[in-house]
């Protein structure tokens, strides 16, 4: 099935389709969907235009109001790390605690596992400090675990700026066919180089297994396009269009795709502004 | 035969002449040892008679025009009367007098149709003051059998004009004398002229205007119109009269009339209302009833006259509430109540007495019956009688005392928003119908704008009905009234099926009885019913659904004595039992896309119950001297299943007049509300160990009459508020303004909130000759603690300063010109603080900060409405321009932010929106 889907604005680009703070616009888990205690990659991206030194962490909670069942599990279920760069991304493994296995049916899943991704420009963020320093010991048993596993009661006492928080409901179940990731890729060769000011096209095409809510969503650091998202289906061919930014040496392009199963994929390029 | 017979003080008296030579009387009276003269004259009198001489004349043999009396004539016929006191009054000059009076004008009599056609005859005896010109100055009836012969002896007397009477010194002199009206029905004048007077416009009949009629000679013929507005002349010689009409505050009409023997001319006057009048009137427009006769120590009433031209309310007389001190200004123009700092589900409406679940259309535009059918408006914030009751809040009692119209008369109106008709008419001599429907329109005007291309808006859509009989009885009233009110706002999707995106609508049919019954001797009885289904709906994406229905019947029986100038002992009992049958449905659908766990999308929850409220409650009213003192106690149970929930609520409250136009009030007492069906957890997870909410009410005032124009109403409260049911907020509710933010508590129902709310209110109300209006302004903290333990916070609803000022004034040419301004604080609201971006719905969820912590920015309007009445003889036009929000302030009605709420991007109050308006009233 071929779909085109022509996004024709009134000139004016989404404004939520620009990206010009620091942000974690997306994460993929590989494989989506995982059976307890089994490691899965888990890959963030993030834009960082002022391109600060930043400090992340990424954690996973199965939080079913008693705390994290991970905090039980090990420590390969959070990790804090530094990166640089305009736009970073970043791969961590981490696994689901085991002790989801009670709670699943051979024919259910579950998606109570949040996996959390905090971002912060160096120095902003204590916790990831805390964590930081409790290298070598188990992280999750020391005083902040608690504070893992119900983050919204302290990410209200941290800057609105230079901080970017994120979560993920990853899907565990007991299935030997598990879910996976859908597919984006260029549908032509796109080129390198956008011209400043200028509309322009690019064309993809997606697959994977879709749910009735699959959607792809279009950010860009400078300029704009001229809608945030799109509904697709498997095997559409998707035009996107947007307008690069007046100034700037480059601007980078970020498509997330989403199959409303649980499944993500990102595909990300920089072009040179000429 | 009507004869006149004059006592007079005097030594001599002059007779008048009959207006009518031809029909006079030859009748004399005599005086029983006061020979008296005689001028009996069937349209005409008359001769004074000398106290004296004890002389009786034949009318018609001496009573010629400019004729002085013969006072040594006999009587010749007719009955007599003593007059012991005639020799007794005053007589002005005292002293001889050098001349007699001498009567030389007086017109025919006006025979009162009921005893002439019965052939009834009578006397009167009058006492007249005659000014020194000769011309009367005071009429009184001293002695009579009748009050209608009474009153048309009166009228035809201040016509009289006499030949000055000539004092010992030499001068022209005032003097008083007593004379006697005999009515005989066999000689009654033919009536010449009649008519009636009315006000140009609304038609209303005219008491007590003044007629004066002015013959070809010069006589000149007073009259008065009755409490109908009709007048008669009675034998008017031929010719062409000149009827001169006048009336207070009426611009005075003449008519010219040609007066043909044997012919009745009509003359039907309507004098167009003189609407700017010169000097004090006490009797100009009173907005707010603060210092007038009542048992409520704080009870604003409100009529609807009163408010019809204030700017900002559409002539909605209801809408005039929410300006008034102890209520915080609405959010967003919804309309809805938040009385002395409590939220609008804690308040109750009442329409006469009976419960009815909403007063306001959606989006507080207009009231859901017509202003029209309300006789008074009670805005009750606290501290009032037992015979209300279930709200912790404050009131409003929606009164249609019924009447008879005096003729049918109606009015229809159109302006930006709605069409609205409204007609009144009286069938018989007991009953009166009337009907009344108004259907808005606001969706066709707003349509177009709101539309964005991807959405169509079915902006808010409403209609109600009103179909009122009215009989009246012996000593009382019953009176049926129907009514129906629809509101609907819906956003629909492109294409042909439009989806629903959301929808809501509220609905209510009532039919209310009511029956009064005054039963003498100050006492009291009432009795009323109240009942229909009622209805709240929400719709989302065709996937969700949530509604509450209910079928409630309120009744009400209530009996009571007044208190009365001889009586200091009132009391008063009633029971106003509810049943409700209600039924809830909230089913909203979980986004499709995965979402964690602070989401506020709750699980379906379903339940019916049928809740039964029994009450009892009695008053006494005790007053000594200035002092007035109302002790009353209430009970309330609410039976559900196998919930009992009872409350007795002691309240006591007093009226202190301490002179000087000064009222001093108090109250204090206990206000119960019980928890709802869904807190009790009838088939849902509730907490049926729940107990009635309590409000402590405290309240001290004075009233202050301080001029003629000006009133001053000042009244702190404090109301201490214990065992408000909290938890459960992450329940679906439907909320009359933006939905709370923040965090919420979760955890189960309980009576476990505390909360206290106090201030102050001021209201001066203006009623001056030309202008009307009153300043309102409230001062107040409302805060809550939410669970033991817990800070205490602002109330969602906490305006500390409330300030409004309404003023409307007539202009010359039938202009007004009316403003209000409007000042309060911000709401408070809780802050967006940061934000988490969730990967799977691939939008950011605002993370709170500190409950109500924040404030928005001050609100200020200021409001103009420009009227001018164009008034014909049967109907009135008015046109109107109201502005609101004239200098356009961009006040903030609820935060907003940006998609990544990185920004804030509040949502502003509407730009000056002119509304134009017509009202034909007939």
């Amino acid at each position: 099935m071929l779909m085109i889907a022509l996004l024709l604005g009134c000139g004016e680009t989404s404004p939520d389709t620009l990206v010009d703070e620091l942000r974690v616009i997306a994460s993929v888990a590989s494989p989506p969907e995982v059976r307890p205690g089994e490691a899965f990659e888990y890959q963030s991206y993030a834009a960082n235009p002022e391109e600060e030194d930043l400090e992340t962490l990424t954690w996973v909670c199965t939080n079913l109001g008693e705390g994290c069942l991970e905090a039980q599990g090990g420590g390969t279920s959070l990790h804090a790390s530094t990166e640089t760069g305009d736009a970073p991304d970043w791969q961590r493994s981490l696994s689901v605690a085991p002790a989801v296995q009670v709670l699943l049916s051979a024919e259910e899943s579950l998606t109570a596992t949040q996996v959390w991704t905090l971002v912060c420009e160096a120095g902003t963020c204590p916790i990831i400090a805390a964590v930081g320093a409790a290298t070598g010991e188990d992280p999750w048993a020391t005083d902040w675990a608690n504070e893992l596993a119900d983050p919204l009661t302290w990410i209200a006492d941290l800057p609105i700026t230079g901080v970017s928080v994120a979560y993920q409901l990853l899907t565990t179940s007991l299935s030997d066919t598990p879910h996976d990731n859908p597919t984006i890729e260029p549908a032509d060769d796109h080129p390198n180089e956008l011209t400043r000011g200028e509309s322009f096209e690019l064309d993809f095409t997606v697959d994977g297994r879709f749910g009735d809510q699959a959607q792809l969503y279009a950010y860009i650091s400078g300029g704009g396009f001229m809608n945030l998202n799109t509904f697709v289906a498997a095997g559409d061919r998707v035009t996107v269009e947007g307008t690069s930014p007046e100034s700037g040496d480059s601007v980078r392009v970020w498509m997330v795709l989403s199959d409303g199963n649980g499944g993500t994929q990102v595909w990300t390029s920089a072009f040179s502004l000429v | 035969m009507i004869i006149f017979v004059a006592l007079l003080n005097l030594a001599s008296v002059a007779a008048g002449p009959p207006l009518n030579d031809g029909r006079r009387s030859n009748e004399a009276e005599q005086e029983a040892g006061v020979p008296s003269t005689a001028a009996g004259a069937t349209n005409g009198p008359t001769s004074p008679v000398p106290q004296d001489d004890g002389a009786a004349n034949d009318a018609g043999s001496n009573s010629e025009p400019g004729s002085a009396p013969d006072l040594e004539s006999p009587s010749t016929g007719g009955p007599s009367e003593a007059d012991d006191d005639g020799a007794d009054n005053s007589a002005i000059p005292r002293g001889e007098s050098t001349s007699a009076p001498r009567l030389v004008f007086a017109p025919a009599l006006n025979y009162p149709p009921e005893p002439l056609a019965n052939g009834v005859s009578g006397t009167v005896l009058l006492q007249i003051d005659v000014a020194a010109d000769g011309t009367v100055s005071a009429v009184r009836a001293v002695d009579y059998d009748r009050d209608d012969f009474a009153a048309e002896a009166v009228a035809n007397a201040r016509s009289f004009r006499f030949e000055p009477v000539i004092g010992p010194d030499g001068l022209p002199a005032a003097f008083q004398l007593q004379y006697r009206t005999v009515f005989e029905a066999t000689q009654a004048a033919q009536v010449s002229v009649e008519g009636r007077v009315r006000e140009a416009g609304p038609r209303r009949v005219l008491a007590n205007a003044d007629i004066v009629a002015v013959g070809p000679d010069d006589q000149r013929v007073l009259a008065a119109t009755d409490a109908e507005g009709r007048f008669r002349f009675s034998g008017l010689p031929e010719g062409t009269w000149t009827i001169g009409v006048s009336a207070a505050g009426h611009v005075p009409e003449a008519f010219s009339v040609a007066v043909k023997l044997g012919t009745v001319r009509r003359v039907d006057a309507f004098l167009v209302r003189d609407e700017v009048r010169t000097g004090q009137s006490a009797d100009e427009e009173l907005i707010v009833t603060a210092l007038a006769p009542r048992s409520e120590i704080t009870e604003r009433t409100l009529t609807a006259e009163d408010v019809r031209y204030l700017p900002g309310t559409g002539g909605d007389v209801v809408k005039v509430i929410q300006n008034l001190p102890g209520i915080a200004r609405p959010p967003l123009g919804t309309g809805n109540l938040r009385i002395r700092g409590t939220a609008p589900e804690d308040s109750l409406y009442f329409l006469d007495g009976g419960r009815i679940p909403i007063v306001f259309h959606f989006s507080g535009l207009t009231t859901v019956l017509s202003s029209d059918l309300l006789s008074e408006v009670a805005f009750l914030p606290g501290s009032y009688s037992v015979r209300y009751g279930r709200a912790l809040g404050g009131l409003v009692d929606l009164r249609t005392t019924p009447s008879l119209p005096e003729r049918s008369n109606g009015n229809a109106s159109v302006d930006v928003f709605q069409a609205a008709v409204f007609a009144e008419q009286r069938v018989g001599e007991r009953d009166s119908l009337t009907v009344s429907t108004r259907r808005s329109y606001a969706d066709a005007v707003l349509n177009p704008i709101l539309n964005n291309g991807t959405l169509t808006v079915q902006a808010p859509r409403y209609y109600d009905g009103q179909l009122r009989w009215s009989r009246k009885l012996d000593n009382g009233w019953n009176d049926v009234l129907v009514l129906a009110s629809d509101d609907r706002f819906r956003f629909l999707g492109q294409g042909e099926d439009e989806t629903v995106i959301a929808g809501f609508a509220t609905q209510f049919q009532k039919l209310r009885w009511l029956h009064t019954r005054d039963m003498g001797n100050g006492r009291t009885f009432e009795a009323s019913l109240v009942t229909g289904p009622e209805r709240q709906f929400f719709e989302n994406d065709n996937t969700s659904e949530a509604f509450e229905r209910e079928f409630r019947v309120s009744t009400r029986v209530q009996i009571g004595q007044e208190l009365g100038l001889d009586r200091s002992l009132g009391w008063m009992v009633g029971t106003d039992p509810n049943f409700n049958r209600s039924s809830f449905l909230y089913d909203i659908a979980r986004p499709p896309e995965r979402t964690v766990s602070n989401n506020r999308v709750a699980p379906t929850e379903s339940g019916d119950a049928n809740i039964w409220q029994p009450s009892l409650y009695g008053e006494l009213a005790l007053r000594r001297g200035d002092w007035t003192l109302y002790p009353g106690v209430r009970t309330d149970l609410q039976l559900l299943d196998s919930t009992r929930v009872w409350s007795i609520d002691p309240r006591l409250r007093s009226l202190w007049s301490i002179g000087d136009g000064t009222v001093i009030t108090t109250g204090a007492g206990v206000h119960s509300q019980a928890p709802t069906a869904r807190q009790l957890g009838v088939e849902s997870d509730g907490n049926p160990d729940l107990q009635a909410e309590k409000a402590y009410q405290f309240s001290l005032g004075v009233e202050q009459f301080i001029a003629s124009w000006f009133t001053l109403d000042l009244t702190g409260f404090y109301h201490l508020l214990d065992d408000l049911v909290v938890g459960r907020e992450d329940r679906f509710a439907f909320y009359s303004g933006p939905p709370p933010t923040g965090p919420f508590d979760t955890d189960p129902y309980a009576n476990e909130g505390t909360g206290r709310t106090f201030g102050i209110e001021l209201l001066g109300t203006i009623s001056a000759t030309n202008t009307s209006g009153f300043i309102a302004a409230t001062v107040s903290r409302s805060d809550r603690v939410n669970r033991p333990g817990d800070e205490r916070t602002l109330f969602a609803y906490d305006q500390p300063l409330v300030v409004n000022a309404l003023v409307s004034r007539k202009l010359p040419k039938r202009w007004r010109l009316g403003a209000r301004v409007r000042y309060g604080s911000g709401n408070p609201y809780t802050p967006v603080t940061n934000r988490v971006y969730n990967h799977d719905r691939r939008e950011f969820i605002p993370v709170y900060g500190e409950r109500d912590s924040a404030r928005l920015p001050p609100f200020f309007s200021l409001d103009v409405r420009i009227d001018k009445d164009y008034v014909f003889k049967r109907w009135t036009l008015t046109t109107y321009l109201d502005i609101q929000n004239a200098t356009y302030a961009k006040n903030v009605e609820t935060q907003g932010y940006s998609y990544d709420y990185t920004d804030e991007e509040p949502i502003l109050s509407n730009p000056p929106l002119p509304a134009f308006g017509l009202r034909g009233e007939w």
